[in-house]
């Protein structure tokens, strides 16, 4: 009878210790934005479906991406994102240009920034690829660490 | 039997960490490297941190680029000659920890060329080069072009400081002008602003 308590105690800290190690890597989990087709050129892009964590998924919308050009060959980008909890969102946001053959631009676009959404408020992470050649991008978020 | 299992458990157990890598001993041994950019580097409130000259820089080729600014040279692409950007904060930097950026993404845009002969000796341009040109031009060599700057960037960073309580605001102002050097007029004036609030420094945000 003991024996089966103490399997069964060692059962339960070690499930609650799995769900701990899985709820701390959901917390700060990368939802990451993009177009369906990267090399849709459409003013008004689909967009890819995105698997937003850390309850980001149940409070943040992204409304709409719209693309352009500047100069004729840069490529501009808009995300507009909806905050449609009651409560202030916090996220870090990075952004990644991919160019014509898939590959990586690094440029300064490549650090993290953080930015605040009031509830029910729509933001938009506006920027341009300094690389002419540039076609896809990818917008990744996360939950900010210091809400 | 009892001392079987201790002595095959000992020695398994002196097995696995024999192969295990060898770390310093102690809590404070939490040295690690962090990508470019990182949103889990240091957060300081009395300093511009990484990934704010990263952001600056960022944010201010960005507005440059959509202002149109540097299209509207007559010949293209245009020749930019960045000038001193004074740093007016209480901590010393090197501010080529922000234009080194600017100009990477600038010359990669394809919409200037980044004079590095023009300007005061030394500090801004290369005076190696500078020097090596001069001698060949007044040696006559015809492959020695000389071309003018259309534009000039420069500008300055500024710090505020605010309190309120126990919290501090800090607001660094990068401030940059672009000025025509035909006309002597301002085409473009950046302004980014980086502000950040709170009692102490943080790590990560």
């Amino acid at each position: 009878m003991k024996k089966i308590t103490y399997s069964k105690s060692f059962f339960l800290s070690f499930l609650s210790l799995i769900f701990l190690l899985v709820g701390c890597a959901e917390k700060r989990k990368v939802g990451t934005i993009s177009k369906k087709n990267p090399q849709d050129q459409t003013s008004h892009p689909e967009v890819k479906k995105v698997e937003f964590g850390g309850g980001l998924e149940k409070v943040l919308d992204v409304v709409e991406i719209t693309q352009g050009k500047v100069d004729g060959d840069l490529l501009r980008i808009q995300v507009e994102l909806k905050n449609n909890s009651s409560k202030q969102v916090n996220i870090t946001h990075k952004l990644e240009w991919l160019d014509n053959e898939g590959f990586l631009v690094k440029d300064t676009s490549l650090g993290w920034r953080a930015q605040m959404i009031r509830p029910g408020e729509s933001k938009m992470i506006e920027s341009i690829s300094t690389r002419p050649k540039v076609s896809a991008f990818r917008l990744k978020i996360q939950p900010a660490k210091n809400p | 039997m009892k001392f079987l299992t201790i002595s095959t458990s000992l020695i398994f157990t002196l097995f696995l960490f024999s192969c295990n890598e060898r770390k310093p001993i102690g809590r404070a041994a939490d040295a690690k490297y962090l990508e470019d950019g990182s949103n889990r580097g240091l957060v300081n409130l009395d300093k511009i941190n990484a990934q704010d000259f990263i952001r600056a820089a960022n944010q201010l080729v960005v507005d440059l680029l959509a202002s149109g600014s540097l299209s509207e040279a007559p010949n293209q692409p245009a020749i930019l000659h960045v000038g001193e950007i004074r740093n007016d904060t209480q901590t010393y930097f090197d501010t080529d920890l922000l234009l080194q950026g600017m100009k990477r993404d600038l010359l990669a845009s394809k919409k200037v060329r980044i004079s590095t002969t023009a300007g005061p000796e030394g500090k801004i341009s290369d005076s190696y080069a500078d020097s090596v040109r001069k001698e060949l031009g007044t040696g006559g060599d015809k492959q020695v072009s000389t071309p003018r700057p259309y534009f000039s960037l420069s500008g300055k960073i500024i710090e505020e400081t605010s309190r309120v309580d126990k919290v501090t605001q800090k607001d660094f102002y990068f401030l940059l002008t672009l000025t025509e050097l035909n006309g002597g007029t301002g085409v473009w004036f950046g302004r980014e602003l980086i502000t950040k609030q709170g009692r102490r420094g943080a790590i990560g945000f």
